[in-house]
């Protein structure tokens, strides 16, 4: 492959922004190549629908519109970087969470860099996608039930910014946790990460990331939120590509009868402060620790961090956005070093 | 760089084949890239259905086949590929044209408003600048032009659907303006149709002042482009026809 030698904050960040990577002061981020692709996904047909004229744009010329047809559904959308000067072994995937998209890992809403940058500059080839039905993914109405979208201050309290009761539409009254670390003078802005998502897209988004991981894998796969199932259902399916599980706070856990297939692959398992206390998260967390001890007893590796318990407290639901951020990709990069993962 | 209607910025990725877009090939040309989602597209995210006063709408596998110049006008797609029926010496990777159908996503047809505000919330952000359009973005990006013309330091429309208000055209007087259109415009009674729209408002650019250049592709020799030409298998070529332009306006050092 040609080299291609770019800037990437030019294009992540932007560049006048005040808290972008140029402005920090770091290095330009050298690629290889990037790129992307869609993937996956089946095309169906739809028929007995009456034919409809539209125009697309005020103004503009009407065109006949046959609803009835051959349609493209269920695919999802994936962006590559390459950096020059690789050091991670094998490719990282990035997997979002629910109502999100592969932009939880880009630029923060305050403006710092994100994991994606990180993890490129550490040498890791990365893979940042958007699942079935989010993002540059596309949809369909062919979906089963009404796609839900969050009310602005639903993650707030849900992501552990605030402690349940401690939203307010007033800016003035929110309260946070002690010591959160998420940019919450940014909040607005982490609300237009979101978009809408269905309940009942499981199989499709699992089909489609399997169909990901026989094009690229093997590989190391990072999952967050709603994505931990997707993770742990694709490497039960594909035990010999996944070769590593990064989780950062799953809401769910793997299958308990299949622990015995997964065990060669080495699992890491991040949870964020107040977890433990949380009404929800205390719950999902407590379904975590029981499924590892289940796979540990099965001579699975899996190890659990409790971030506080390592020192590094305030941590949200989303802490690759929180302000220490870079210090819990260490942890990760750390763990993936001592799995013999990269240079 | 702006996408057109049902689609997002993945137009300006890696083609359907999986060749290097505009995207790359711009970068490579050492310009600082900025490549957006409109409102309710891709990234961008859509809002309940309660917000917006209508209803999206999906293409099917025969519709752009057939409107953006791929195949030969109405009835010359197919389920068999063997079947479709290709304008001849078409430019477009018709053998991955499944995976530019991947690429599709919904579109509102009431939301031009709220995708024009966001526009101009960009070009207030980033710009001074340069944009380049592409079909339904053509309209967005006339419009924003007109409200941000000292922002809009000059203008790439191609093959724009529809343009801005031929009334507020000699705003664009200081923004030199390159219509581009492939080939086959002017057999297909659609394309020819948005042409003369665009021409009716080149022509309102040149009464205000203005500079308007139109290369219809064919004329300078390049044949067999569809509407997608930054897609087409010569996307690199015409890419070179955009950026000789630019430099000819001084916008390149």
């Amino acid at each position: 492959m040609r080299r291609l030698g770019l800037a990437l904050l030019s294009m992540f960040s932007l560049g006048l922004a005040a808290g972008s990577a140029w402005a920090q002061g770091k290095e330009p981020i050298l690629l290889r190549d990037m790129g992307s692709f869609h993937v996956g996904g089946r095309v169906i047909e739809i028929t007995g629908q009456p034919i409809k004229e539209i125009v697309f744009t005020p103004g503009g010329v009407p065109a006949k519109m046959d609803p009835n047809g051959k349609y493209q559904v269920e695919q999802m959308y994936v962006q590559y970087f390459l950096p020059q000067n690789r050091k991670g072994k094998l490719p990282l995937l990035m997997w979002h969470g629910g109502g999100l998209t592969g932009v939880t890992y880009e630029t923060m809403p305050d403006g710092r860099e994100g994991w994606l940058n990180y993890f490129i500059r550490k040498g890791w080839d990365t893979y940042i996608s958007d699942a079935v039905e989010r993002g540059r993914a596309g949809w369909t109405d062919t979906f089963k039930g009404d796609a839900l979208s969050l009310p602005l201050g639903d993650p707030w309290e849900r992501f552990r910014i605030g402690p349940p009761g401690s939203w307010n539409d007033d800016k003035t009254k929110r309260r946070t946790y002690a010591g959160v670390q998420f940019p919450i003078e940014a909040y607005e802005q982490f609300m237009k990460q979101g978009v809408p998502r269905w309940l009942t897209t499981d199989d499709q988004i699992v089909a489609a990331y399997i169909e990901l991981v026989d094009r690229v894998c093997p590989c190391v796969v990072m999952v967050h939120s709603q994505s931990g199932t997707f993770g742990y259902r694709v490497l039960e399916a594909r035990p010999d590509k996944v070769k590593a599980l990064v989780a950062v706070e799953p809401t769910v856990g793997g299958d308990r009868n299949k622990v015995e297939s997964i065990k060669t692959t080495p699992i890491l398992v991040v949870y964020g402060d107040n977890a433990k206390d949380h009404p929800r998260w205390s719950k999902i967390r407590q379904g975590g620790i029981d499924y590892a001890g289940v796979l540990k007893s099965a001579a699975g590796s899996i190890d659990v961090v409790d971030l506080p318990d390592a020192g590094i407290k305030g941590n949200s639901h989303m802490m690759m956005m929180d302000k220490n951020n870079d210090q819990v990709a260490d942890l990760i990069q750390k763990w993936l070093l001592d799995k013999g993962l990269a240079q | 760089m702006w996408h057109g209607g049902g689609l997002t910025g993945v137009t300006y990725e890696t083609t359907p084949d999986g060749r290097e877009g505009w995207l790359n090939l711009f970068v490579r040309k050492g310009w600082d890239v900025y490549v957006s989602d409109a409102v309710e597209r891709g990234r961008a995210g859509f809002a309940s259905p309660d917000v917006w006063p209508s209803e999206p709408t999906f293409l099917n596998y025969a519709d752009p086949f057939e409107r953006f110049r791929i195949g030969d006008g109405e009835g010359s797609w197919n389920a068999d590929p063997a079947k479709r029926r290709v304008l001849p010496g078409s430019q477009f990777p018709v053998e991955a044209y499944n995976n530019y159908m991947k690429q599709a996503v919904p579109r509102w047809l009431s939301t031009d408003k709220a995708i024009v505000d966001a526009y101009v919330a960009l070009v207030d952000k980033v710009c001074p600048c340069v944009l380049l359009l592409h079909s339904q973005g053509g309209a967005f990006g006339f419009k924003v032009a007109e409200q941000r013309p000292d922002k809009v330091k000059a203008i790439v429309a191609v093959e724009s659907a529809s343009a801005g208000d031929v009334g507020k055209a000699a705003a664009l007087k200081n923004t030199p303006t390159l219509m581009l259109f492939g080939d086959y415009v002017d057999q297909h009674p659609r394309w020819a149709t948005y042409k003369k729209i665009d021409l009716e408002y080149a022509a309102a650019i040149r009464a205000g002042g203005g500079t308007v250049d139109v290369i219809n592709l064919p004329d300078i020799g390049i044949r067999g482009n569809s509407h997608m030409l930054m897609q087409d298998k010569n996307n690199a070529e015409i890419a070179d026809v955009i950026q000789a332009w630019m430099v000819g306006k001084g916008l390149v050092e």
